[in-house]
């Protein structure tokens, strides 16, 4: 051996020895608390800031919801269509605030169906409430998921959307209007049951699944922040292609497709789209608790320059600003817009990269669900 | 001296150890990719596989025969570590694990590949002439003694893994910046204990020149006797830090930690050996190197030196083009992520057609394709083909997106160019922006 090669192996082997001993050191001895971040502060932020809040909201306005189709059903005319149709709409929007939330769980998975499958197939509602079958609760659940949930709602409520005069006779005077009534209230009633079965799974008092999503910090694929940005990513994926690529006609050789727009018949669709990007807003900030952006802040995370955190969040700027670009319901756009869905459509594309790429490569995330080896 | 090396002999020990260590090990691997459902998820559920360049007659065989070819490469591996039919055990395993591998280069990874090359080395070495059920049958003459050249052979191999491997961490992102190490050890603050420190910028340094330092040295003191053993255990605990940091390379660590052993004193193997109750024979046979291998093993020493360097002749920066990245013992070397958005013209309309990638890729694909030009290239071409119906002679244009090591996403393919009309090839990729 030659006599320089022992230090050199002694100083190796010195220098994991110094690290495994590091790791066993004492509290006292932790690095500076501005080094660190705390994953716990932000993934409790997201659940109690964000989350349940969201949930919460959306199960109070769902119970509003059904007790506006109750009304509706017991006396059905032009005020009480009005303000069932205003409750559908608060109703709605306020799913669009929770429709990011899919951290690949069983539960939310099969309630995202039950509720908010889309588009329904109006011929098969109209042949149930045509049938003699039994209409209740109970039968909305054990249904396929093309005749129930908010669309299946929006479409009774909205069956002749600019004629209220119309839809209110259905209910009175049309055929069958005793079941049609059943059947708008059973639907009600059981989203009112599933969106409080999702409150209260996340609620303290319930499954409590928010301390759950709090203490599994760790950072392979199963872990929060992972599924976390996994579920905001493709959610900003769906939003692009579902609701705005499609109906564009990107997809199809340029020709529109209005009949492919999400709530068209409630002309809702791009206040939804809104309501979703408030939530990535919330999501990014957690208002002034800890938030995405302090999680990229603190690795300093960068764009061209500048914080990343900051560039993303001017870019979800850009997507508001983009749909409030648009002057009418986005069925219409398509046709007479064009160039302003075009627009909306690039600005979340941007909003894609700067997520799906920079942001989880900062944060160490992997965009996939697969668990499979890597090197 | 090529003389003195053929002529030297050394015990058969490590050679044995090293064969059972792999075969063991190996069962485990695939009874571990079995149990979680990777056969299927990634050589079943697929409706395309990114085949290699000129082994795209290489296809699955449907969820049955890919079973198959697990259940009959876990017995080669049983077969292997009993040292039972030893020589067909080892081809078996060596073509059929490489038939698996190269299926899909979505699964591409160094140790599928150093596997690979490690059971070709086995179909050639004595491993199974002591210790071995071969012997007990009288299948085989038992032997003491192997040359020496064959024992180094393996030993040769681990030490270009590790070389190469440090080499290529010689670059400005790993050594000035600590990334991708940076972002990685950033993103394991939840260990116990270690965590807390991983998050200081001085951790990602320390570890980013550790980590240089270890891999394009180690195989020196790896090989003198009088370091050997301190050198082994080194490479453990670096290994088994490897493992607890980044759970995610699976099985990488355990086997450079189980073939590396055959660096150790060949008395203290032997000792293991004798423990395990092995019976040395009384009369021992003479083994001899071939005269095929003779020439094979400097042949194929000399293709495991040049093939990680080809990447020389290529210009443009690596981490983007990728060309020559692959089988060049790159490991854990950058963080990378990207995202392609198609589109297909139809040159007699001027129509264009988006497409998602999702409909015609796993997630595991889409991730490793949009990162990789050739495999973006591969699926221009297959996007071409199956929209010919709707499409018919399309142009397919990228609009592709990367993110290395913290630098910020950029446009890494040129938009304008019709993929469908590049061929692929070892040339190089003049459409990709890698400068």
């Amino acid at each position: 051996m030659k006599t320089w090669e022992r230090p050199l192996l002694l100083a190796a082997a010195t220098a994991m020895a110094a690290m495994a001993l590091l790791s066993a050191c004492k509290k006292d001895d932790d690095p500076a608390p501005e080094d660190r971040f705390d994953r716990t502060a932000l993934l409790s932020d997201v659940a109690h800031r964000v989350i349940v809040p969201a949930y919460d909201a959306l199960a109070l306005s769902a119970d509003s919801l059904r007790d506006a189709a109750q009304a509706f059903a017991a006396a059905p005319d032009d005020a009480a269509l009005q303000a069932l149709r205003t409750r559908w709409n608060a109703a709605r929007e306020r799913w669009a605030a929770c429709e990011m939330f899919r951290f690949a769980f069983q539960y939310e998975q099969s309630i995202n169906d039950q509720i908010a499958s889309w588009p329904i197939n109006a011929t098969v509602i109209e042949g149930e409430i045509g049938g003699s079958g039994p209409i209740d609760e109970a039968y909305i659940t054990s249904t396929g998921t093309t005749r129930k949930g908010f669309s299946a709602v929006e479409y009774l409520l909205y069956t002749a959307p600019d004629d209220p005069a119309a839809v209110v006779a259905a209910f009175t005077t049309g055929a069958h209007a005793d079941r049609r009534a059943t059947y708008l209230v059973s639907l009600c009633t059981h989203i009112a049951a599933r969106t409080r079965a999702l409150a209260q799974a996340w609620d303290t008092d319930g499954q409590n699944y928010a301390s759950t999503f709090i203490s599994n910090t760790q950072s392979d694929i199963s872990g929060s922040l992972n599924l976390l940005v996994n579920a905001w990513v493709e959610h900003i994926e769906y939003t692009r292609r579902m609701k705005v690529e499609i109906p564009h006609g990107i997809e199809n050789g340029g020709t529109p497709l209005p009949d492919a727009v999400e709530d068209r018949r409630s002309h809702r669709s791009l206040a939804n789209i809104r309501a979703g990007i408030r939530q990535w807003k919330a999501i990014l900030s957690c208002g002034d608790g800890t938030g995405i952006d302090d999680n990229l802040d603190a690795v300093d995370a960068r764009y061209e320059g500048s914080a990343l955190s900051g560039r993303i969040r001017a870019q979800l700027d850009a997507c508001t600003a983009a749909c409030d670009a648009i002057t009418v319901p986005l069925d219409e756009a398509v046709l007479s817009q064009p160039e302003a869905v075009d627009a909306l459509y690039l600005a979340i594309k941007r909003l894609t990269v700067l997520t799906k790429l920079d942001m989880a490569s900062s944060l160490g995330v992997i965009i996939t669900f697969s668990d499979n080896d890597g090197d | 001296m090529v003389r003195a090396l053929l002529r030297g002999r050394s015990g058969i020990a490590p050679l044995v150890v090293f064969r059972i260590a792999f075969g063991t090990l190996m069962t485990a691997g695939l009874v571990r990719f079995w149990a979680k459902g990777w056969i299927e998820a990634l050589y079943v559920k697929p409706a395309f596989f990114f085949s290699y360049y000129g082994f795209d007659w290489v296809k699955p065989l449907g969820s049955a025969g890919m079973h198959a070819v697990f259940a009959v490469l876990i017995a080669c591996t049983v077969c292997i570590a009993a040292g039972l039919f030893h020589r067909v055990a080892a081809i078996g395993f060596f073509t059929l694990f490489t038939y698996v591998e190269l299926i899909d280069r979505t699964n591409y990874l160094n140790h599928y590949y150093f596997i690979s090359l490690a059971a070709l080395l086995l179909c050639v070495l004595p491993a199974h002439r002591a210790f071995s059920l071969d012997v007990r049958l009288r299948r085989v003459r038992p032997a003491e003694q192997v040359p020496t050249v064959l024992v180094r052979t393996v030993q040769l191999q681990l030490a270009l893994v590790y070389f190469f491997a440090g080499i290529a961490k010689i670059n400005a992102d790993w050594l000035l910046e600590a990334q991708p190490l940076r972002t990685w050890l950033h993103a394991r603050a939840d260990l116990p204990l270690l965590g807390p420190w991983l998050q200081a910028p001085w951790a990602a340094y320390l570890f980013s020149w550790c980590g240089m330092l270890f891999d394009t040295t180690i195989a020196f003191f790896l090989f003198p006797r009088r370091t050997a053993a301190m050198a082994y255990a080194t490479a453990f605990v670096f290994h088994a830090l490897t493992a607890v940091l980044f759970p995610g390379i699976g099985m990488f660590p355990f086997i450079m930690m189980a073939c590396a052993v055959v660096f150790l004193p060949e008395a203290w193997l032997r000792r293991v050996l004798l423990r395990l109750g092995w019976k040395p024979a009384s009369a021992p046979a003479e083994v001899r190197v071939g005269p095929a291998l003779r020439v094979l093993l400097p042949a194929y020493f000399a293709v495991q030196v040049l093939l990680p360097m080809r990447y020389l002749l290529y210009p443009g920066r690596l981490f983007y083009n990728e060309e020559g990245y692959r089988f060049s013992w790159r490991v854990m070397l950058m963080e990378k992520a990207g995202t392609v958005f198609f589109t297909l013209r139809d040159p007699a309309t001027g129509q264009r057609f988006g497409v998602t990638n999702s409909d015609y890729l796993t997630r595991q694909q889409e991730q490793q394709m949009s990162t990789q030009p050739d495999m973006i290239l591969q699926f221009a071409h297959h996007l071409k083909a199956v929209n010919a119906w709707r499409v018919p002679d399309a142009e397919v244009y990228a609009e592709a997106y990367v993110g290395v090591n913290g630098h910020g996403s950029r446009l890494f393919i040129d938009p304008q160019v019709d993929l469908a009309r590049q061929r692929d090839g070892l040339g190089e990729k003049t459409w990709v922006y890698d400068r």
